[in-house]
């Protein structure tokens, strides 16, 4: 009966002591009491890719992410951290109006594995140095960049620009091939830009990537960064020569309809962005070359083809890189991307921020999107088709400097002047004097006293 | 020898008989008394409990559909309007001549504002919770910068005489309109009113409103009265008198609670089913088509701006047509009837008070009722 009562009392013993053990822990917070917040301007196909980057993350840490995708990102962001209600993480475009955030101390550091950082080219980690707040912790980040895109190509149609015959050489290699191509499909009767400008709320921007584009690749990666940190004025040769060089590559084109009410469907005013590259797959096509950004491939997968299916990547559209003006200090590419920031520092979100940058989440979206990592450790297999692995390849080779897309590294009155003039410029090209000296009263004002320095990276 | 029980007791369970064994008072009747009385306090205080409970929640859903859902809707229904013909007269502003635009643009300033009211009754009558107040501030945010593509439009329209400049403005309008129509505000502002739409159907068909969850408490209070006439049938047979005037009381106070509780709960759901109607005819006539310019397609303007809408918004923008036979005054109408249907939805005259202190009243008269009938015949222990 004693050792009954002995056993009995270990065995008691035993289970408070297991009880001890297992009760904190199970009842210790887990840190995922709450969802997560998460803010960016991706909508669609792009927001539901996004979900399956969180789903991952869901899986891979219990936690529960969700993701809201607005039009008017920057006003609600600017909104709920005026109101003390910030999301936890945000997702952002613009560098300006990241530094905005940055200068008034909104933005929270990160622990972030030195493995995964240095799994990011020295290209984007200068671009992730740059966003960093003033006396901020060295030991943190603040900025990732959760994916990226490349901005200096020109899409086109290889089967239809076979069919133009001895007009078509391959791809062109440099400004004065490009403009000679352009100006042989123009002669020949036919449209060669598919131009769109409309993007509301942003209207005009695609604009702005030609001209940055132009100015990059004809006076050079330091002339480009001088006129990003608003130290180049708009009336400098530089800029001048890069809208000139614009202007006269559109003339092979009649680009805006003499009557507007009639001859709307071809207005590139009006034309979507987005939209502005379907008739490139026409038969026959309404327009042979498009200047977009690798996301828009997306797009092109989108469109119905006149034979039926959509666009094949390398059978049906193809892209080139820009070309060079052939000067020195040209070799650099113009680069946009979607910046990962926390907003209210948490342990889940410094879970999540560290989840997105981990190169696990980096396969996620190039496997099911049309998304680009610049995690080196991400490879090329990971893209499903070779136009991806060559923008893959050009947004982490080491070689090129990378040069984010100027405007958005403008402040923002600034970036929106310029999306105006080329709204105005197309509408009367001859107006060029007036535009651009009137950016360069806007320059004077919204630069004030930013004395921040862009670099692109990689330029040394 | 072997004691022989009495023939009751032995029917009772082990620890009652040992109580009773213990007492050393055996009653036969008192047992079968004191059991009744068990029963229906019992059976009473069931009754009460569920009816409470459905009543209870048939109401708050009455009250959250009528005083919150119903008002979320119609705010959001009246911000769809107001934001379309806010946009119909901005567009319709740069067709017409100095003395139309000034009117239309007081048009569109209205419309704007009555939008953003709306926006904040949403706001505040909001049943949904996260996936609205997302939109809600997705709305807003869109709308800031509808009216600065607005107010950049206008500025680069000017007077119209710069013709480059004029033409800007007037792609600017039409920027401005296709954030307006074409995924943009009205369409966030639409997921936001089916989300609302949603709640509120899902309050209207609610199951506390339903026959079933009547069963909840009918049934126990069925029961209770099949039990309450069984207990005057055995005192009548007992002690040989017609009716016991405690229980008669209590069934009667029953009768009357069930028949309450049913008819307040019916009217409740009746009148709710008529705020629903009510609500559905304001929505429908409140379903405004936006159009092309109308009476200004003269001007090159109103030319342009047909074109250009058709082309960029994918519809036609610069007019909004109410639904045929619909008229301002009738939509006034139909929503104040609607609103004072939805006021008036949620009326519980007193039931919540009414349910205990009537309940209170059938325990006493129970208990009293049994309570008196042991007293008269002394069969109560000493």
């Amino acid at each position: 009966m004693i050792r009954a009562r002995t056993g009995l009392t270990r065995l008691a013993v035993a289970l408070s002591l297991v009880a001890a053990g297992v009760v904190p822990v199970a009842c210790a917070p887990s840190g995922c009491d709450r969802t997560l917040e998460v803010i960016g301007n991706w909508t669609g196909t792009e927001a539901t890719d996004f979900g399956k980057v969180l789903d991952g993350f869901h899986q891979a840490t219990g936690c529960t992410a969700l993701y809201h995708g607005s039009q008017s990102l920057d006003q609600e962001l600017q909104a709920d951290v005026q109101q003390g209600d910030p999301p936890d993480l945000a997702m952002l475009s613009s560098p300006g109006e990241l530094q905005f955030y940055a200068d008034q101390g909104d933005l929270r550091g990160f622990p972030l594995d030195d493995n995964e950082i240095a799994a990011y080219p020295s290209q984007w980690r200068v671009l992730e140095e740059q966003l960093r707040p003033r006396d901020s912790d060295p030991t943190l980040q603040y900025a990732i960049v959760f994916k990226a895109d490349l901005k200096s190509a020109v899409w086109y149609d290889p089967e239809a620009m076979r069919a133009l015959g001895p007009r078509w050489t391959g791809p062109p290699t440099s400004w004065a091939g490009l403009t000679a191509l352009s100006s042989a499909i123009g002669a020949a009767g036919k449209t060669p830009w598919c131009l769109g400008m409309e993007a509301t709320p942003n209207s005009g921007w695609p604009g702005t990537d030609w001209i940055e584009d132009i100015l990059l690749h004809q006076s050079g990666v330091s002339a480009y960064q001088d006129w990003a940190n608003g130290r180049l004025s708009w009336l400098s040769a530089p800029v001048q020569n890069a809208w000139n060089a614009w202007g006269a590559l559109l003339s092979a084109q009649h680009t805006i309809p003499d009557d507007p009410a009639a001859d709307a469907a071809q207005d590139p005013l009006l034309t979507n962005f987005a939209a502005a590259g379907t008739p490139m797959f026409g038969s026959p096509p309404g327009c042979y070359l498009d200047h977009k950004a690798s996301f828009v491939m997306s797009s092109y997968q989108s469109v119905a083809l006149p034979g039926g299916g959509n666009p094949q990547p390398a059978a049906d559209y193809a892209f080139f890189p820009f070309p060079s003006f052939g000067g020195a200090d040209t070799a650099g590419e113009e680069v946009s991307a979607d910046i990962g920031t926390v907003f209210r520092s948490s342990q889940p979100a410094d879970q999540l921020i560290a989840y997105l940058a981990s190169t696990d989440a980096q396969r996620i979206w190039p496997g099911i999107g049309s998304a680009f990592s610049v995690d080196s450790e991400v490879a090329l297999s990971d893209y499903a088709d070779p136009e991806k692995r060559q923008v893959a390849t050009m947004l982490t080779r080491t070689t090129d400097a990378l040069c984010f897309d100027a405007s958005d590294l403008m402040p923002p009155a600034m970036s929106t002047a310029f999306t105006q003039a080329v709204l105005r410029y197309l509408i009367d090209p001859g107006s060029l004097p007036d535009l651009l000296a009137g950016l360069d009263q806007v320059r004077a004002q919204a630069y004030g006293a930013n004395t921040r320095t862009y670099t692109c990276g990689g330029s040394g | 020898m072997t004691a022989t029980l009495p023939h009751p007791i032995t029917r009772l369970p082990a620890w009652w008989r040992r109580r009773v064994l213990l007492s050393g008072r055996l009653s036969t009747t008192r047992i079968v008394l004191a059991r009744l009385r068990a029963a229906l306090l019992l059976g009473i205080v069931l009754v009460l409990a569920t009816s409470y409970l459905a009543y209870q929640q048939a109401h708050d859903t009455v009250t959250a559909a009528g005083s919150r859902s119903a008002i979320a809707v119609l705010n959001a229904s009246v911000a769809q309007q107001a934001l379309i013909e806010a946009d119909a007269a901005m567009v319709a502003g740069l067709a017409g001549n100095v003395v139309q635009r000034g009117a239309q643009a007081t048009t569109y300033r209205d419309d704007l504002a009555l939008a953003g009211q709306s926006l904040q009754g949403v706001g505040q009558f909001d049943v949904v919770g996260n996936p609205v107040s997302l939109d809600l501030q997705q709305v807003e945010g869109q709308l800031t910068i509808y009216s600065g593509l607005v107010a950049q439009a206008y500025v680069d329209y000017g007077d119209g005489t710069a013709t480059d400049s004029a033409r800007l403005g007037l792609v600017e309008v039409v920027y401005a309109s296709k954030l307006m129509h074409s995924g943009g505000i009205l369409d966030t502002l639409h997921a936001l009113f089916l989300a609302e739409q949603q709640a509120f159907d899902a309050q209207v068909s609610s199951g506390w409103l339903s026959a079933p969850a009547a069963l909840l408490w009918a049934v126990p209070a069925a029961a209770l009265l099949v039990l309450l006439v069984a207990t005057q049938i055995v005192l009548a047979r007992r002690f040989r008198r017609k009716l016991n005037a405690g229980l008669l009381a209590a069934t009667a106070l029953l009768l009357i609670l069930a028949g309450c509780i049913g008819v307040i709960t019916g009217i409740e759901a009746s009148r709710l089913d008529g705020t629903r109607d009510a609500v559905a005819t304001v929505l429908a006539d409140r379903r405004v088509t936006p159009g092309a310019l109308s009476g200004g397609g003269g001007t090159w303007e109103a030319r342009v701006l047909d074109g250009m809408c058709g082309q960029a918004a994918q519809v036609g923008c610069g007019s909004a047509s109410l639904p045929r036979g619909v008229t301002p005054t009738r939509q006034e109408t139909d929503a104040t009837d609607a609103t004072d249907r939805a006021a008036a939805a949620p009326d519980e005259y007193g039931l919540r008070y009414v349910i205990p202190g009537l309940g209170a009243v059938v325990i006493a008269s129970l208990w009293l009722g049994i309570h008196l009938r042991i007293r008269d015949y002394r069969y109560e222990a000493r």
